[in-house]
Parts: C-alpha cells; sequence; structure tokens
C-alpha cells in the first residue's frame, strides 16, 4: 500500500508548500502505524450498463447523474467498487484523537492518502486483469463527486454485499464505517478514450482548501 | 426430543443456501426474503421441504434478517418462518429440527459504528422471545463478522431461552473475522459464553475452510460446526456463481467431519442436491470424541493472549493505589488521563492492562464501566479486571468486547460465590489468589491446598482448570527472610501440576531502597520457576529487561529477534524523546537534567511545538510572575503568533496543532501551580460544541476543542452523533453563549440544520457557529447559522469577537 506523502500534505492543508522536518518526522510515524494497523481488503462486481442520456442503469440500479454519464460514455458495463482499509485506522485515530489532536490529524490525514492509494493499487490490478479482453477502465467514480447523490451510498453497499463481503457499514447519517472506505463505480469500455473528469476537478466546490 | 441429547452420537446435518434459491423462484435484488414468510409463503416452505428431503436434521428458518431495523412487524415474520419450516419438515415426511436463524443486524456496533452494545442485545432479545413463542428447538447465531455484536447476540438467546445456542462466525482466507479475531480467540469467548456448539459458516468453501477449521478444532473443547459456501464466489454475467458442485463439495466435507465437524452443512450457493450428497457420503460417519484442549486464553475484540507458553506481562499501571494524581483523575473523571496509561503501556510492551479503577468516594461499577469501553475503544489489548466490588466486575464483564482476565477470587467461599457465576455466564480467565479465611499460608503446600479448593468449587460452576490462574502471593523481602522461597516454591509446584500462574512482582521490594534491583531479579526467578504472567510496571526499564532477556535465554524469543530489535540501536536512542505523542511531561513526574533545548522561551517552545519545554519555561515563569500574567504575557500572544502564521499560510494545520498541545502543556503547568496555592482558576465563558446526529467524525470538532480551550473557554464537549435534542439539553442547562457544530457529509448537514431550528425555539440567546469539511459559507446561510468557521482558528476568533466584547 503506498502512501503518497504529496496528497497527505494536501489534506493537511499544505496547498504547494512542504512540510518541515518535525511534521515529515510525525507524518512518517503515522504512516507506519497506519500501514500495520490496516486490514485493506476491497471487492468488486461487473455489471452490463445501459446509459439513456442522464439515465444510467446497471446491477438492477437507476442512477441519474449528468457528470457520470458523461464518464460512462461509450461504456458498455460497469464495475462497482467498494474498498476500506479496516477498523484499525479508526483506532488509530480514536486513541490519538483524545490524545494528541496533532497525532490524530496526521494520522487522517496519511490514512486518507492511504485508501486512496490502495484503491489505486486495486484499479490497476482490475485493468490488468481486463487487458487480455482488450477492455479499458475509466477513472473512478463515486457517490458525492459531482452530481453522483450521496444518497446511492446504501444501493452500493447492497450491491456488493459490502457488510458481509468487506466490513463496510452505513451509519444513519449516510456515512461509511470504517472512515477510510470507498466505493465507486468504475465505467468499462473498448476503447481507449479515458474520460478525465475526476475527483477535485469533478467537484462543484471550488473554494475548497483542498482542490489540486 | 432435545437436540442436545444427539449430540455426538451421529453427525446433525444442516440444510444450505436458502437466498439464491428464493431468487431464482423471483425473489428481486433489494427485496427482503423474510417478507416472503408472510406474502409468499409457498416457495419457502418447498426450499424448506426439499432439504428436509435431503436429509438435513435441522431447518433454518427464513428468519436470518428479522430484526427489529428491517422489520416493524418481525415477531409475525418469525412466527410465519417458524411454521413454514414445521410445514416444509411435515411435508417431507421426516423428522428435522427448527432452528431460529439469527444473523447480523447490518450495523456496526460502538465505539467503531453507531449502534450501542445493550441495544444490540435487545434487538436480538426480541427476536429470541419470538423464536421461543413459535417453538423453534434451537437456536442459530451465524454470518458474524464482528465478535462483539456476537456476544450481544449469544446474551440475548442465553437470557430469553433455555435452547440449544449454536454461534458461527465468517472467516476470511487469511484466517481471521472480518474485525480481526483469530479462531483461537473465536472458540475462547464462545466457550466462556457457554454455547452448545461453535463453528464457521459463509465466506469460504468447503476447500479453503479447511486450514482455519484445524486452528478451531486445535483450540475449542466444544462441538463443532462447518457450513461452508459451495466454493468461492464467482461473477457471471450480471450473477453470481459458485462452482463446487454436491459431489465434490460432499468430498471436501468429508474431511471437514474427519477433522472434527459434529455438524455439517451448507451456506451461500449450496442446494438441496449438495446437503443430498454430503448426507449420502457422510452419514454414516461417526463423530470424533470431543477432547480438553489445554489453551488457557485471553482475548480482546481482535487479539488472544494465551498464558502457559512466553510468560506474559500485565500492565498494573491502571490503578489509584498510591497515586495522588491517578485518584484526583478518578475524582474528576479525567478518562484521558487514565488512557494515557493504558497507551503508555501498551507502547511499552504490555500484553494485558489490569484495569482498577477503585476509589470509596466514586461510583466504581459505572467508573469500571466507562473505563473498560474507552480503553477498549482505543486500544487491542485484552484487559485484565481488578475490582472487589461485584457489581462494577459484572457491568465490566457484560461489556467487554472479548474473552477478560478477572481478578480475583481467592480462597474464601464467599468471594468465589459472588465472582463464579458471573464467569459461568459471561466466561472469563480467573485469577485465585491463594489465601482464604485463615489468611495468607506461610507455605508453599498451604497455598497449594487453597489453590485446590478454588480449582474445585470452580468446577462446580463448569468453569475448568485451565481458566484459572492461581496468584502465588508476592509477600515482602523486609518483613520475612522466606518471602521469595515460599512463593517461588509455590508457582513451581503449580506449573508442575499443569497449572497457571500470576505474580503482582514488586511488592517483593516494599520497604527496600532501589526497588526496581530487587523487583528484576525476582520476576527473572519467578520466570523461572514457571511464572505464566507477572503484573508489572512494563514502563520500567529494568523490569521490560529482565523480561526480554528471559525470553531470550529461555528460549521463546526465535532467534532472538525481538531483543535484537529492541536493543540494537538502544543504547543511544532513548525512545522517549522520538515521539511527539510522547506521554506530557505534566504526568512524568520524575524531572529530568535540563537540556540546552529547555532554556528556550515560553514564547519559543509553543511557536515550535515543544511540549515538555513549554511546560518547563512555564514553571520557570511562575516563579516570578503572577499566573495572570503568564497568561496574557507569554501564552496567549504565542498562540497569536500561531494563529496568525496559520491565517497568512505560512504554517500549517499539524504546527498549529503541536503549539496548540504546547500551549496546554503550558496550561497544565499553571493549573497545577494554581491548585497548589489553593485558589482555582477562572474560566472564561462556557461553548457547546458537537458533531452533529449521524455524524461521527470528530477529528475537526476535537481540533476546535482544544484551540478553544487554550483561550480560556469552558468546553462543554458533547462529542460526536450527538441529537439534537442533547444539544438544546445541554444549552438550556448551561445557558451556554455559543455554540459550535460540526458536520462532514452533506446527508448530516439536515441534522446540523434541525439542530439549528431547535436551538432558535429554546435558546434564543445562544449564537451558533459551524464547520466541517461539506460546509460552505452559503450552506452556513442557508441552514441559518450565525458564523461558518472555514478553519478552526476562525472558531477561535469568532468566539474572541462575540465572547471577550460582551464582557
Amino acid at each position: 500500500m503506498l502512501i503518497d506523502f504529496k496528497e497527505a500534505a494536501r489534506y493537511l492543508g499544505y496547498r504547494q508548500n512542504e512540510p518541515d522536518a518535525t511534521v515529515l518526522e510525525l507524518m512518517e510515524e503515522c504512516a507506519d502505524a497506519v500501514q500495520k494497523e490496516s486490514e485493506p481488503r476491497h471487492i468488486y462486481r461487473r455489471f452490463t450498463l445501459e446509459v439513456n442520456g442522464n439515465v444510467i442503469k446497471a446491477g438492477g440500479l437507476e442512477m441519474t447523474s449528468r457528470n457520470l454519464s458523461r464518464n460512462l460514455t461509450g461504456c458498455g458495463e460497469i464495475i462497482f467498487f467498494a474498498a476500506t482499509l479496516g477498523n484499525g485506522p479508526d483506532m488509530l485515530m480514536n486513541r490519538y484523537s483524545r490524545l494528541s489532536i496533532s497525532k490524530a490529524a496526521v494520522l487522517q490525514a496519511v490514512a486518507a492518502a492511504a485508501i486512496e492509494g490502495y484503491c489505486n493499487e486495486c484499479q490497476r490490478n482490475i485493468e490488468e486483469s481486463l487487458d487480455a479482453e482488450n477492455i479499458y477502465v475509466r477513472p473512478r467514480f463515486s457517490p458525492g463527486y459531482g452530481d453522483l447523490p450521496l444518497t446511492l451510498q446504501p444501493d452500493f453497499l447492497r450491491i456488493l454485499d459490502a457488510p458481509k463481503t468487506v466490513g463496510i457499514y452505513l451509519s444513519e447519517g449516510g456515512v461509511m464505517l470504517p472512515e477510510k472506505s470507498v466505493t465507486a463505480v468504475m465505467g468499462l469500455s473498448r476503447e481507449n478514450s479515458r474520460c478525465h473528469i475526476d475527483g477535485c476537478e469533478a467537484c462543484p466546490k471550488t473554494d475548497c482548501a483542498y482542490r489540486r | 426430543m432435545d437436540i442436545r441429547d444427539e449430540f455426538g452420537k451421529r453427525i446433525l446435518f444442516f440444510d444450505g443456501g436458502m437466498g439464491s434459491l428464493l431468487q431464482e423462484r423471483g425473489l428481486k435484488a433489494g427485496e427482503l426474503p423474510e417478507q416472503w414468510n408472510l406474502d409468499n409463503p409457498q416457495p419457502v416452505i418447498d426450499i424448506h421441504r426439499a432439504y428436509a428431503e435431503a436429509g438435513a436434521d435441522i431447518i433454518l428458518a427464513n428468519t436470518f434478517g428479522a430484526n427489529r431495523f428491517k422489520f416493524d412487524n418481525s415477531d409475525e415474520i418469525i412466527r410465519a418462518g417458524i411454521e413454514n419450516a414445521r410445514k416444509g419438515i411435515m411435508l417431507s415426511g421426516r423428522n428435522a429440527y427448527v432452528a431460529l436463524d439469527i444473523g447480523p443486524t447490518g450495523k456496526l456496533l460502538k465505539p467503531m459504528g453507531t449502534l450501542d452494545f445493550e441495544e444490540a442485545v435487545s434487538v436480538f432479545a426480541d427476536i429470541v422471545k419470538s423464536g421461543v413463542k413459535a417453538g423453534a428447538d434451537l437456536i442459530l447465531i451465524e454470518t458474524m463478522s464482528d465478535t462483539y455484536e456476537l456476544k450481544a447476540a449469544v446474551l440475548a438467546a442465553k437470557e430469553n431461552s433455555g435452547l440449544p445456542v449454536i454461534a458461527t462466525v465468517i472467516f476470511g482466507e487469511n484466517g481471521k473475522m472480518l474485525t480481526g479475531a483469530s479462531p483461537e480467540a473465536v472458540a475462547a469467548m464462545l466457550e466462556g459464553l457457554r454455547v452448545d456448539a461453535l463453528g464457521m459458516n459463509c465466506g469460504l468453501g468447503p476447500k479453503q475452510m479447511k486450514p482455519v477449521f484445524a486452528r478451531l478444532s486445535e483450540y475449542a473443547s466444544i462441538p463443532l460446526v462447518i457450513n461452508p459456501n459451495a466454493g468461492l464466489p464467482r461473477a457471471e454475467g450480471d450473477k453470481t456463481v459458485y462452482d463446487v458442485g454436491p459431489d465434490e463439495f460432499a468430498a471436501d466435507m468429508e474431511e471437514l467431519i474427519g477433522m472434527g465437524a459434529w455438524f455439517a452443512g451448507g451456506c451461500c450457493g449450496t442446494t438441496p442436491e449438495h446437503i443430498k450428497a454430503l448426507v449420502n457420503r457422510c452419514g454414516g460417519m461417526k463423530p470424533l470424541p470431543l477432547t480438553e484442549k489445554d489453551h488457557t486464553i485471553v482475548t480482546s475484540y481482535s487479539r488472544a493472549v494465551e498464558l502457559g507458553g512466553a510468560p506474559v506481562i500485565i500492565g498494573e499501571r491502571i490503578n489509584p493505589t498510591g497515586k495522588s494524581k491517578f485518584k484526583q483523575a478518578l475524582r474528576d473523571g479525567n478518562m484521558e488521563y487514565i488512557l494515557e496509561e493504558g497507551v503508555k503501556q501498551s507502547d511499552s510492551g504490555a500484553h494485558i492492562l489490569d484495569v482498577n479503577v477503585g476509589l470509596p468516594e466514586i461510583d466504581e461499577p459505572e467508573m469500571m464501566r466507562r473505563t473498560v469501553y474507552e480503553l477498549q475503544s482505543i486500544l487491542p489489548l485484552p484487559l485484565q479486571l481488578d475490582t472487589t466490588d461485584a457489581q462494577a466486575m459484572e457491568k465490566a464483564m457484560r461489556i467487554y468486547n472479548g474473552k477478560p482476565m478477572i481478578n480475583s477470587v481467592n480462597g474464601k467461599q464467599s468471594v468465589m460465590r459472588e465472582i463464579f457465576p458471573l464467569v459461568q455466564k459471561y466466561g472469563g480467565v480467573v485469577v485465585g489468589l491463594a489465601l482464604d479465611e485463615d489468611g495468607i499460608p506461610a507455605t508453599a503446600k498451604g497455598r497449594l491446598e487453597i489453590a485446590r479448593k478454588i480449582y474445585d468449587t470452580a468446577a462446580e460452576y463448569g468453569i475448568k482448570p485451565k481458566d484459572i490462574v492461581i496468584d502465588a502471593l508476592t509477600m515482602t523481602m523486609s518483613t520475612d527472610n522466606d518471602s521469595a522461597n515460599v512463593t517461588l516454591d509455590t508457582v513451581r509446584r503449580l506449573k508442575e501440576n499443569g497449572g497457571r500462574t500470576v505474580l503482582g512482582v514488586s511488592n517483593i521490594s516494599f520497604g527496600l531502597p532501589q526497588r526496581e534491583l530487587i523487583n528484576s531479579a525476582f520476576f527473572t526467578m519467578a520466570m523461572q520457576a514457571g511464572l505464566s504472567a507477572g503484573i508489572i510496571n512494563p514502563n520500567s526499564a529494568a523490569m521490560r529487561q529482565a523480561y526480554d532477556v528471559f525470553c531470550v535465554l529461555g528460549g521463546f524469543d526465535s532467534q532472538c529477534m525481538s531483543y535484537i530489535e529492541r536493543y540494537a540501536s538502544a543504547p543511544d536512542a532513548p525512545k522517549a524523546q522520538a515521539a511527539p505523542s510522547a506521554p506530557s511531561v505534566s504526568r512524568s513526574g520524575t524531572p529530568s537534567a535540563p537540556s540546552p533545548s529547555s532554556q528556550l522561551s515560553l514564547t519559543d517552545s509553543i511557536v515550535k511545538g515543544l511540549k515538555e519545554q513549554a511546560y518547563r519555561a512555564t514553571q520557570a515563569l511562575l516563579a516570578e510572575k503572577e499566573p495572570m500574567d503568564v497568561i496574557n504575557g507569554e501564552l496567549v500572544p504565542a498562540l497569536d503568533i500561531v494563529g496568525k502564521g496559520f491565517e497568512k499560510g505560512t504554517l500549517f494545520l499539524p504546527q498549529l496543532l503541536m503549539s496548540a498541545e504546547a500551549a496546554k502543556a503550558g496550561f497544565d503547568a499553571i493549573k497545577e501551580y494554581v491548585s497548589r496555592q489553593g485558589t482555582s482558576q477562572q474560566k472564561k465563558a462556557a461553548i457547546v460544541i458537537a458533531t452533529v446526529k449521524g455524524d461521527i467524525h470528530d477529528i475537526g470538532k476535537n481540533i476546535v476543542k482544544v484551540l478553544l480551550e487554550n483561550y480560556g473557554y469552558d468546553v462543554i464537549d458533547l462529542g460526536k452523533d450527538v441529537s439534537p435534542e442533547t444539544v438544546v439539553e445541554t444549552v438550556v442547562k448551561t445557558h451556554a453563549p455559543l455554540v459550535g457544530l460540526s458536520a462532514l457529509m452533506t446527508t448530516t448537514v439536515v441534522n446540523m440544520e434541525e439542530t439549528i431550528k431547535q436551538l432558535r425555539e429554546s435558546c434564543p440567546w445562544c449564537k451558533i457557529m459551524v464547520g466541517g469539511a461539506v460546509l460552505t459559507q452559503e450552506y452556513a446561510d442557508m441552514i441559518g447559522a450565525d458564523f461558518y468557521g472555514k478553519d478552526a482558528m476562525q472558531s477561535v476568533y469568532y468566539a474572541e469577537k462575540l465572547l471577550n466584547t460582551e464582557k
């Protein structure tokens, strides 16, 4: 699991700046702890896909999203994907949220970078496994990106049987547990026309301190 | 007939999958299968019948998810579910038992999730009561991924029925449950809870289950169950399929039954054909006789610690005896102090933590419950529950996630009769002190006799010798020259008889100078005599060294790896200084020689984020200045420098927080100074803060708390997932002029809006500031907040502007 320190620093509000030596040391210590306490796991399922205008149908689910339908242009199939670092990082964050808030903040940023890194790793593996079929994988797209509503989260988790398969639950407030969990879809197409709407760029919150 | 009468006489067969068969008959994705018990019972009855005809001895009623979170009429669904199973059996013309099938609630329990443990117990209790009323023959708790939820379900089953209870969990290919428990941890906990049989289901096919099941059978002394899937799931088009056919399944199962399973059946992907093949092939097999596995195991939700092999370190520091600061923390309900003691010992390598929070003037049962809950929220170590208050013991045992150590009973009948019933119900490894009504025997022989009495009385409660650890009692050397010899002799002889032993080591040196010299040598001698566990201070370098060296020389440290890791670079790298999270100085107690950096001014210490220096610099200043002058002349200006730097973007969040922690160390020094003077410090206004209902991430809110506290506010932190009503109630009670609310998700901003609405109605005086990842000024205006803080410093500035000018 690769942890991108630049990404973690961005989550800590550094924008283009470099953390100083003390903070870097703390980041390294936190990254070690996150690596040690994480039990990364993921699951995905592949479905045929129908896109009509902004309406997307797959896996028995109907979603309406302009951003996602653009992302899926030219795709005949879709992957529903979920990944998590497990409960270990949550416990670490609980621990230091009580005892050292600076460490808690850094842990949380490093763990966020870790789950991103893990998702990228999973995605690369999926891409490789589909190479033989000459199928290309579009960038991940998650509920909450652009106009894809967060309220789809329960459906995503149900389709993947996520509580049982990977241990991801949803609180009544729609928050995923463990905290460092991701759900997403990835379009599958036969053409290598990568759609570059991804992450920050797809987000309407343009004044965000963490925007790339 | 009670199914327990058939245990071990023949292999008993469970049925197979239900969900996928219902889908074949038209159940839609997302539709709840249990609903069909009432709405469309015929397919359900047909499937039950097919399984009974295939030879299943136990038919699972279609009640897996029939809980009150999913159904308003769960009682009716369960009644119909049991009836349908009976009908299916009747139509088959065979005999079979009907099991009330209980799956997970679908919610994650606190502290990792939001479901309260007792609420989970009550959800399961409802299911059990309905099942009993409907006439189930037994209860199967299955497909569990979390030991805590599993414990809640088993307690509910035992407390609300006399039915046989069987529990099975999902292990992954890594041999662990999703929450981290190993087969030995699951076996230890479930045996402790006295289920009738335990095992594994779902997740894996029979082939992948073999290594995990082998481990389970190595540790479990009670009947075992194996209900695999028909292989690992594979996607085919939009469907999930399982590849292991009936014959292959039966062949694999034959092997698993040969490894000791008494119950066999199937889970996802298995069909009546699988069960038929299984019964045909394995119906004639004889269950292997049960053997008592002699493993003494203490567990947390994710760890299993075995006593009897390498010596085990039990950390003794969570105990107020002789510690005035600890006592004060208990009186103040200062949980952070206690948690820090736990974390320090964990960092020092303790395997188990003793937890004693007894103080005459506090509510010990409640404090014990809270401490156990909080400790298991932040640390994975198993706990040793240490109290003489039986009520405190029960509360702690009940909410404990795993199989705890119980400290303690002794040879006195009254004590054993009070504690053993609790162990009988909740499970645990019990420390038995070798003393009784007549006191402490002066000889090893006398102590062994008491040990015998403890083993015998425990047996009356079904508590096995492996779950007893005898405390051979360390007596002070300075009063009796033979103390150590008697204790060591007792340890040695118990060990020779296969017993487990524990000692509170440090008592040996009471009244002597340089106690660690004696303690560490005695610890080594005791380990050499066969001691299973020492209750020691793991933060003591001498004790730690004694332990590490013994493990090397005793052959417990394979290739000396642990030793090398710990000591290869030890002399020139004292551990305590490296980590910024190192325990704060206010508690370390021992004065250290001033290092060059201790010359830093208070302002510099804070700006650089150096806790120890800030603490010492404050102490130094207090020798010449009034506390208020130190605060207003140094601490607050330093915080302002940091705050400004943060705002300008020359200094970033981690630095801001390290500075805040350094300032806090300074304030701690002032607090201590002021309390020594016998006066109390004036706090500014109260500010209530909370993360709103539904949201459970609270690092952001905690950051705001630390900063506001540094600026002298009396912060009332309601925590996370806080209902609007709780916020309103607190603000009404405290008449706080300012409330801070945090939300992270668009989905929880609605709860923030609701909280604001209710506050406006009931607390018109109070101002409301909001913050959190998802919020914007626009959003904040829309939901009617008074102020949007885009970062933590902004909320401090707002509070200062609002509350300092009002004065």
